[in-house]
């Protein structure tokens, strides 16, 4: 362990020595300072808080990633590139301590430097909303919207599975799916078709859901109820009426809103904690109470409707936040030392950058690999309407999805802003997936080879 | 390391600083010859049409530098912030979406589409989701600042722009499709209140800090406002038809002498809602806002209409002045405009020869009163007789007395009109009540209905009346 703590040092003195550290931070220090000046918020105290948030700890991430990829890949192929490699694998040291330490060593850089940038935003942020300069309203809203950290919570989901096999058979025996058409699509349509019917509320109709809430609430714990609909009248722009009532199976007494809303974005009302039965269960129903202009709302996904609890306190988020930030830093530390311990500093570099732009481009990614490089509309006549290109450049996104949807999900700065919780599991999943499957398979790979290489030519 | 000289050694850091030196000096002189043939390299460029549009030239440094440096990665990234804003907002997560309007539009400053988009997305799309009237009002104030103070700023001759900017105003806050139109209106009426010190404008005293001011939160540059005024006015400028009217006649200004049909059709319909509803009242007692015609206009807008029937070939235009024509002439009635309603009246055969309108002006006011042509029963002809002098007690609970003498005249003209073709067994069996029997009738319920301060004024003058009448 003492082997891997010295090269670390090493890897550490040599950071302060080049500067790096010098210039990284008074690169934070300056994007902190500066950033604020120029981003625009939406108007309101709690928008430009969480424009701030995001922006801040944005920039913050991404100098450092785009700092520990360059470290990272310059700690062993430059010390190759100058023979100065040769004074250490000629002492009783491994290639496995060698690529610890040295990726502990900028571990260490980015916890210091991430701690100093975590800690600037967080206390800019309480200058920035202190009490004097905004009024007590706004601050009583950013106490309610930004400050928080709420729990989702979704409602139990039907599954259409077997349904959606069952119709399907009966469709073949009956000969009406086209012969065409692959049986895996006639499954997804045929399951889709299922899933609308269940989330579409007809005019005047009812949907019900059931959502499992902690039974050790608190007495003032008001929690959000926060939906998202399409409608049939999307296009037109018609607010549709609905009635929310919530509370316990066959009493739903306790709660009554009834708003007209606009299909297409979020809305969200509160549901005071009267009306949440003890043990937790609340049953929610939604009206479709639309008269003048009659419509179908859909409430499609199981995120369509939540329910939104506190659950901790802004600080812990934010300081969670900052440790799945810093299990990020630490797999592209990995990806960095493994890429500079097998090739020469701009090919390591290149490769780096290539996996770091697939967590950028995440939704491009996913949007690609779900509809091809080209949408082409579904035609009766032509059943499997693609062309060569489109299912090579699919294929080729869906293999980049399942190494990118990860690094695009694990993403705690979606939530922060929010006030959205980061729990533990999120932490848990980042590590799994990050630090021990990515980050593992890296170092693997990293010293493996490393182990195998010349490096005393 | 050393080298032999004339007189001796030069160490290497001498040579080595001579060489920067000289470096230094070459650069410097390339950057001079450079900037000396940039001039002509841009002229040339347009002489040949290399370029599409032309540069940018009076965008900040950074706008400058983007556009420039970025190339046609700008477009790529303009996407990437695009595709982001789309998901954002679906979520429901808007508190980003100016920051990203403002770096997408930035990236392509020159594309109007853009600006227009960004726009009308948040005045629009986002403002609705909002039930709080406050952060609606927001919304749409953030949609007129990325037009007004960017959008325009880098795009000042594209007139589209200046036409979007006022739709914004006419329709969204002028409008009553949202159902939030009430509280915008009165937003735009307190801020003008408070920048104006009322809705007209002195220009001859005008403060020269506030005039500044104007210009520079505003974008409202007085000596435009005067022009505008002058020839179209005298405006409320808390009424959101007049800065409607104003950033559409920007827009057909920047258009050149042939104009803009659409810039010229939102002046044309601006000054329709400034006659109509141009003349703002506030009750400093309650939070109320009225909308009143601001009927002196009315030669300004047949002017304004008539220039653009001749300017324009389209039909639109000549249609649109015929249907204003038709409806000015009750609300000039409504007025006690008496004689002006009967020349507009004229003037509406004389453009309309062909067209079935009703040629006896008493008979045109009471069709068009009712809106309708057919015979209507006693029960209509009441409510329609008692609902005109219920308006005019209205108007006049408010001071504006020559509008309550209108209603009360046009109340009465009905009254006249439905009981001119009924023999006396037809009165005896369905004819109206006295109109004065009907008039005290809707005054009752005007009491009854008015809240304060309406209904305390409105008792006041009821004395009056009545202490003049026993006179």
């Amino acid at each position: 362990m003492n082997k891997i703590f010295a090269i670390a040092g090493l890897a550490i003195r040599t950071a302060v020595r080049s500067r790096v550290f010098i210039w990284l931070m008074i690169l934070l220090v300056s994007a902190i300072i500066v950033l604020p000046l120029i981003l625009k918020g939406d108007g309101s105290a709690a928008g430009r808080a969480q424009v701030l948030i995001h922006y801040n700890l944005r920039i913050i991430a991404i100098i450092l990633t785009l700092a520990t990829v360059w470290v990272a890949c310059g700690s062993v192929s430059t010390e190759i590139r100058d023979r100065h490699i040769h004074l250490l694998v000629t002492k009783p040291v491994s290639r496995l301590q060698l690529w610890l330490g040295k990726w502990f060593g900028i571990l260490c850089i980015n916890a210091a430097l991430l701690s100093i940038g975590g800690g600037l935003t967080y206390g800019l942020l309480l200058w920035e909303t202190r009490e004097g300069v905004l009024t007590e309203e706004d601050r009583a809203t950013l106490a309610e919207e930004v400050f928080v950290a709420r729990r989702p919570f979704y409602a139990e989901t039907k599954s259409h599975d077997s349904i959606a096999t069952e119709t399907l058979e009966a469709l073949m025996v009956r000969g009406d799916i086209p012969e065409n058409m692959p049986a895996q699509r006639a499954y997804k349509t045929i399951k889709r078709f299922y899933q609308l019917r269940e989330n579409s509320v007809l005019p005047g109709t009812v949907k019900e859901w059931r959502f499992e809430l902690p039974m050790n609430m608190g007495p003032d714990e008001d929690v959000i109820l926060r939906y998202r609909f399409s409608s049939s009248r999307q296009a037109q722009r018609r607010s549709t009426a609905g009635m929310w009532t919530a509370g316990r199976k066959n009493d739903l007494a306790p709660f009554r809103h009834r708003h007209a809303s606009y299909p297409g974005g979020a809305h969200q009302f509160t549901v005071p904690r009267a009306a949440i039965p003890d043990d937790g269960v609340l049953y929610v129903k939604y009206m479709n109470a639309e008269t003048k202009y009659p419509a179908t709302v859909v409430f499609d996904g199981n995120s369509a409707v939540t329910i939104l609890a506190n659950s901790g306190s802004f600080s812990m988020n934010f300081l969670r936040a900052m440790l799945v930030l810093f299990i990020r830093l630490a797999f592209f530390a990995s990806l960095g030392v493994t890429a500079g311990s097998l090739l020469s500093m701009p090919v390591a570099v290149f490769l780096s950058f290539f996996v770091l732009s697939l967590s950028s481009f995440g939704d491009y990614i996913a949007s690609v690999a779900s509809t091809g490089l080209f949408y082409i509309p579904h035609h009766p006549e032509h059943v499997e309407p693609t062309t060569f290109l489109n299912t090579i450049a699919q294929s080729f996104f869906k293999c980049m999805n399942v190494v990118s949807s990860p690094l695009a999900r694990l993403d705690p700065l979606e939530s922060l802003p929010s006030g959205l919780l980061i729990s533990w599991a999120f932490i848990a999943e980042s590590i799994l997936f990050l630090l021990i499957i990515y980050a593992g398979l890296s170092a693997v790979l990293g010293v493996g080879c490393f182990n195998r290489r010349e490096v005393a030519l | 390391m050393f080298q032999p000289t004339r007189g001796g050694v030069i160490k290497a850091h001498e040579r080595d600083f001579l060489s920067d030196i000289l470096c230094l000096l070459t650069a410097a002189m390339c950057l001079w010859a450079a900037q000396a043939r940039h001039g002509q390299i841009l002229e040339q460029r347009a002489v040949h049409e290399l370029v599409q549009v032309t540069p940018l030239e009076n965008a900040p440094p950074l706008v400058a530098f983007t556009t420039v440096a970025l190339g046609g990665f700008r477009g790529l990234i303009a996407d990437l912030l695009w595709m982001r804003a789309s998901r954002l907002q679906d979520e429901g997560k808007y508190f980003e979406l100016v920051q990203l309007a403002d770096w997408i539009t930035k990236l392509e400053p020159r594309f109007t589409g853009v600006w227009a988009y960004h726009a009308w997305n948040m005045a629009y799309n986002v403002s609705i989701m909002f039930e709080d009237n406050e952060e609606r009002w927001r919304w749409v104030v953030n949609g007129i600042q990325l037009l007004r103070d960017s959008g325009i700023f880098y795009n000042s001759g594209d007139p589209q722009l200046y036409k979007e900017l006022g739709d914004i105003y006419k329709q969204k806050i002028g409008g009553i499709t949202s159902e939030k139109n009430q509280y915008f209106k009165r937003m735009l009426a307190k801020e003008m209140s408070e920048l104006l010190g009322g809705g007209y404008i002195d220009y001859d005293q005008l403060d020269p800090a506030l005039a500044k001011r104007m210009i520079k939160d505003h974008k409202l540059d007085p000596k435009i406002m005067r022009e505008i005024d002058e020839e179209y006015g005298p405006l409320d400028w808390r009424a959101p038809s007049s800065h409607s009217l104003y950033w559409a006649y920007r827009g057909s200004r920047v258009a050149g002498p042939g104009g803009h049909v659409q810039c010229d059709r939102l002046i044309n319909h601006s000054l329709i809602d400034a006659f109509e509803q141009g003349r703002i009242l506030l009750l400093p007692e309650s939070e109320l806002v009225i909308h009143t015609p601001n009927i002196d206009i009315l030669p300004n807008v047949i002017r304004a209409y008539e220039r653009s029937i001749a300017r324009h070939e389209n039909k639109s235009f000549p249609d649109g002045f015929v249907s204003f024509l038709k409806d000015a002439i009750i609300v000039l009635y409504s007025f006690n405009r008496k004689e002006q309603a009967r020349e507009t009246h004229q003037l509406l055969l004389a453009r309309n020869p062909d067209e079935e309108i009703e040629k006896s002006f008493s008979r045109y006011v009471y069709i068009n009163s009712i809106k309708t042509t057919r015979a209507i029963s006693e029960t209509d002809a009441t409510m329609y007789v008692e609902g005109a002098f219920y308006k005019s007690f209205f108007w006049l609970a408010l001071g504006e007395e020559e509008r309550a003498k209108g209603y009360d005249a046009m109340a009465r003209t009905c009254w006249k009109q439905f009981m001119k073709a009924k023999t006396p067994e037809m009165i005896e069996r369905m004819g109206l009540a006295p109109a004065g029997e009907l008039r005290k009738r809707a005054m009752a319920r005007a009491m009854g209905e008015f809240g304060e301060p309406l209904s305390g004024r409105l008792k006041l003058l009821a004395e009056k009346m009545q202490a003049e009448d026993k006179e």
